[in-house]
Order: C-alpha cells, then structure tokens, then sequence
C-alpha cells in the first residue's frame, strides 16, 4: 500500500514541471523574460494593455506539460480521430493565424480615432507615407543582414515581417507576421509593442539631431473646422481608394473605417461602444495572451530574436527620421509654415507619437501647441503602415 | 549582397514608396477637392442665412448713466451670451466683497506676443498639461 502510493507520489513528481523544466532550462530564461516584461508593464506602465498580456502568454507557454503554447495543436491518430485536444491558447491563436484578431483591433482604434485633424490638413498624409520609410529601408537592412550573417539567416518573408515593426503599428505587426514569418510573430511583437512604449525616448534625439532652433520653434496657423459630411465621407473614401489600390491592406484599412463611420454617423451608438470598449478589451486579451504563447523558448531564444531587437530599433529610428526630413522638405517648399517635428509622428503609435511632437515643440517655444497638427500625419501613418503592410503582403506573401 | 537579394530589395523598396505615396497622394487629392467643394457649399449657405438677418450694430451708442446693461461698452462681434458669462464671473468674484460694482467696458485682450489672445493661451495650457 505504502510503496503504491510512494509510486503515485514519485510518478506525479517526475512528471511535473519542476522536475520537466530541466530537460530544457531554457524556459528557466524565457519565465525570466516574461517576469521582465511584467515588471516593464507594470512598474514602468510600458503599453501595459497589451505588454501584459503578452508576458502572461509568453510564462504560460514555457510551462512544461502544461501544454499552453500556441502551437499545441490536437493530435489525431491514423483513422483521423482526435486523440488529444489542442490546449486552451492553441484555439485561442486561431484568431491570429486567420488574421481575425488585428482587423478587429483595428475596428476599435477607428471607432476612437478622430480623423479631423488630417481631413482638416490633407497633406499630412504625405509625412505619414514618408514614415513608412522606416519599413522599407529596414527590409534592406534585415536582407543584408541576413546575407551577411549566416546565423541570422533571415529570408525575405522574415525581412519583411521584421520591418513592419517600423510602422510602429502592433496589430499590423501581427497581421503580417502571421502570414509572413509565423515562427517569429512572438519576437516581433515584443519588440514591436515595447518600441512603441519607447517612442518618448527614441524619438527625441532624432528630432533634435535632424531639426533647427528656428524650425522646431514653427508656430503653425490654426486648423480650418472639418463639416460632418467631411467627416462621413472620409472612411468611405479611404476605404474605396487604399482597398482599389492595395486589396491586401483592406481587411485592415476596411475596419479602420467601419469603426470611424460608427463614431461619426452617430447613429450607432451602441455598435460604437462596443467595438471601442467590451470587444477592443476581449480581443486585447486573446491577441495578448496567443501572441505572447507564440514565445516559445526554442523560437525565441535564438540569434535571430536578437537580430529582430536591432532592426526593430533601426526601424524605429529610420521612420522617424524620414518622418522628420519629409517634414523639413514640407518647411522649405512652404515658406516656413510647417513645423517638421509634426513629420515624426508619421510613424502611427497614436497618440504617443504626437505628443513626442508637442513635447519637443513646446520645449522651443512654450506657446506652441503642436499636438492637433501631428496628430494628422499620426492617423495618416495608421493608414500608411496598413498600405505598406499590403504592399509587402501582395509582394512577399 | 547576393544579386537576388539586390534586385528583390532594391523591389520591395521602390515599389513599397511608390504604392504607398500613390495611395495616399489619391487620398490627399480626393479630399482636398472635397473639402474644397463642401467649403464652398457651406459658404453659400451661409451667405444665404445671412442676408435675412438685420447687421450687428457696429458699436454700442453711448449708454445712459442709469441703465447698467447699456452702460457696458463692447467691441464689435462680442455676443451678449458671453456678456453675460463675464458679467456672472465678475458678480461671482466679487459678490461676497460687500461692494457694489459696474461693468463699464467690455474689449477683448490683446493678443499676446505668441499670436493667442491670453485665455486662448490659458485654455490651451490647461487642456495640453497632461501631454
């Protein structure tokens, strides 16, 4: 009786995730990560929305046994009968990987987003094309770098994958990475997420280093008020234009505009809610959680992961600095009337990336109030990263 | 870089500029002329509503000593709403002070060296703080 229940006792130990965890200590290392990120999120209130989660995901799917990475799919014997059911997140990232969660992130981000600003000033969509800059040069980057680095070995669906963090722009992140490189997608996001939580501190210097006293101190005129059926008509436009020209940028762009003619019709309120509260909030979870689930220690612990850290940043750095020169073009050919701070918010992370811009500006000339005016390139950049991320998809996928 | 490599990023690059400039110069021209059209439309709306209206008096004539709401001198385009806002402040302000007080003039600050009147500049620092 007393050695069966040594056996049982014994038996569950040696199957446990204490015992498990040392046939590959590398998931020691990636519960490490996670715990950094938690602390990233909560103590330092990274992007804590999606940063948490994320970590969550990313501790769960390093659990041995525990049979929660995204990958654990079911198991079906010869005949084709499931013997083993896939595990919790497993089902949960079928949303990623049929690209369902990011277009509906995106149905919330539209439902919240005032597109006046840019409607008011249409040329800020110049500056938020020129910010994709930042994906396409770094695609360059990560084939060189692929080329020149054996260990790295990134092929040109990976490079693509990794410079769409430079559009700054988590769901579209996600959406190309699914499709292009889904072993990196939980790299790619973690970099791409806690970049963004960074814009305050990346972006800056730049701005500065590529700016004049005399240009950063641009007080820009007022913007004209925007009539409601501007307003209505604008989504429709966006959607029929970008979709026509780019139809793999449309499941994003699509319900970009779906939620922003819910928020300005104004005659579904209810619908409005929703999308912007209860369901934003749900599908943050199930992103957050799968994506983070998708870290396992074999596919993240690798040479590439820090080969994606080093382009994500460069990404980063290059949109805001195509941004920001745009941006001084737009100074020269308009007499001084435009401030080219506002450029470097051309890279989406709404709306952080804007008030960088009235932060910078203000630091010049405390009286000038950039924020309105850089929040048109920041939507316009929204819409450029889901272009660029349609352009890589229709060449690359 | 290997040749392949080149070309495809030399591609990617210069196809992913161009498409994306071309979308977005689209949208920049269809919603200029847009809102070009609806600026005018709503122009001639205005311009319409406007002609049945008498014109705003140009500047309050001289008021009489004892009526107090004539006794306000306002610079053209002020409304009486807003009169009445400053008015109510002032009465806020000083109501409790005992004494009794007159609005004599009511004109606009001068704009200050940033190109904002005062309260513009108040109102726009008070909402931007947080950022």
């Amino acid at each position: 009786m007393f050695a069966e229940v040594w056996a049982t006792l014994s038996d569950i130990f040696m199957n446990s995730g204490f015992v498990k965890i040392f046939e590959d200590p590398r998931q020691i290392i990636m519960i490490a990560i996670a715990c950094v990120l938690f602390y990233l999120a909560i103590a330092k209130g990274y992007e804590p929305l999606l940063l948490l989660p994320i970590a969550f995901g990313m501790l769960l799917a390093n659990i041995p046994m525990a049979n929660l990475s995204s990958y654990a799919e079911p198991v079906y014997d010869a005949a084709g009968n499931m013997t083993q059911t896939g595990g919790l997140i497993y089902y949960l990232y079928q949303g990623v990987k049929l690209g369902i969660y990011p277009p509906l992130i995106f149905l919330g981000i539209g439902t919240m987003t005032d597109f006046g600003p840019l409607i008011s000033n249409p040329k800020s969509f110049l500056l938020g094309a020129a910010a994709q800059g930042g994906i396409f040069l770094t695609f360059f980057g990560a084939m060189w770098l692929g080329e020149t680095f054996p260990a790295l070995g990134f092929t040109a669906k990976e490079a693509g994958a990794i410079a769409i963090i430079g559009g700054a722009d988590g769901p579209t992140a996600i959406f190309v990475a699914k499709t292009l490189a889904p072993a990196l997608l939980g790299s790619i996001a973690v970099a791409a997420y806690s970049y963004m939580a960074l814009v305050p501190i990346i972006q800056p210097p730049i701005m500065k280093a590529l700016t004049t006293k005399k240009e950063r101190a641009v007080v820009m005129t007022q913007l004209r008020p925007v009539t409601r059926i501007e307003k209505l008509c604008f989504p429709v436009l966006v959607t029929l234009i970008v979709s026509f020209l780019v139809p793999d940028a449309a499941a994003l762009v699509g319900m970009l505009m779906l939620g922003n003619l819910m928020r300005e019709s104004g005659v579904v309120q209810r619908l409005s809610n929703t999308a912007q509260n209860e369901l934003m909030n749900i599908v943050t979870i199930f992103l957050g959680v799968s994506v983070g689930a998708t870290a396992t220690a074999d596919r993240f612990l690798s040479p590439k992961t820090i080969g994606i850290i080093v382009l994500g940043l460069l990404a980063f750095c290059f949109g805001t600095a195509c941004g920001v020169l745009f941006g001084k073009l737009m100074y020269l050919l308009t007499g001084g009337k435009v401030n080219p701070l506002i450029g470097s918010a051309g890279v989406s992370a709404v709306p952080m990336a804007a008030r960088v811009s009235q932060k910078v500006g203000q630091k010049e000339n405390p009286a000038n109030f950039l924020l309105m005016h850089a929040m048109g390139p920041n939507v316009a950049g929204v819409i450029g990263s889901a272009v660029a991320a349609g352009v890589l998809l229709s060449i690359l996928g | 870089m290997s040749a392949e490599g080149l070309s495809l990023s030399l591609n990617v690059v210069a196809s992913g500029f161009l498409v994306t400039f071309t979308a977005l110069v689209l949208l920049i021209l269809v919603i200029t002329v847009f809102g070009k059209i609806m600026t005018a439309v709503t122009g001639r709306k205005d311009k319409a509503s406007g002609a049945g209206t008498p014109a705003a008096p140009k500047k309050d004539a001289k008021p009489a000593a004892s009526a107090p709401q004539a006794a306000v001198v306002k610079e053209d385009g002020i409304p009486g709403d807003v009169i009445a806002v400053i008015s109510a402040a002032v009465a806020a302000m000083m109501g409790g002070s005992g004494k009794g007080f007159a609005i004599r003039s009511i004109k606009r600050a001068p704009k200050t060296k940033e190109g904002r009147p005062a309260w513009s500049m108040a109102g726009l620092q008070q909402n931007t703080a947080g950022f």
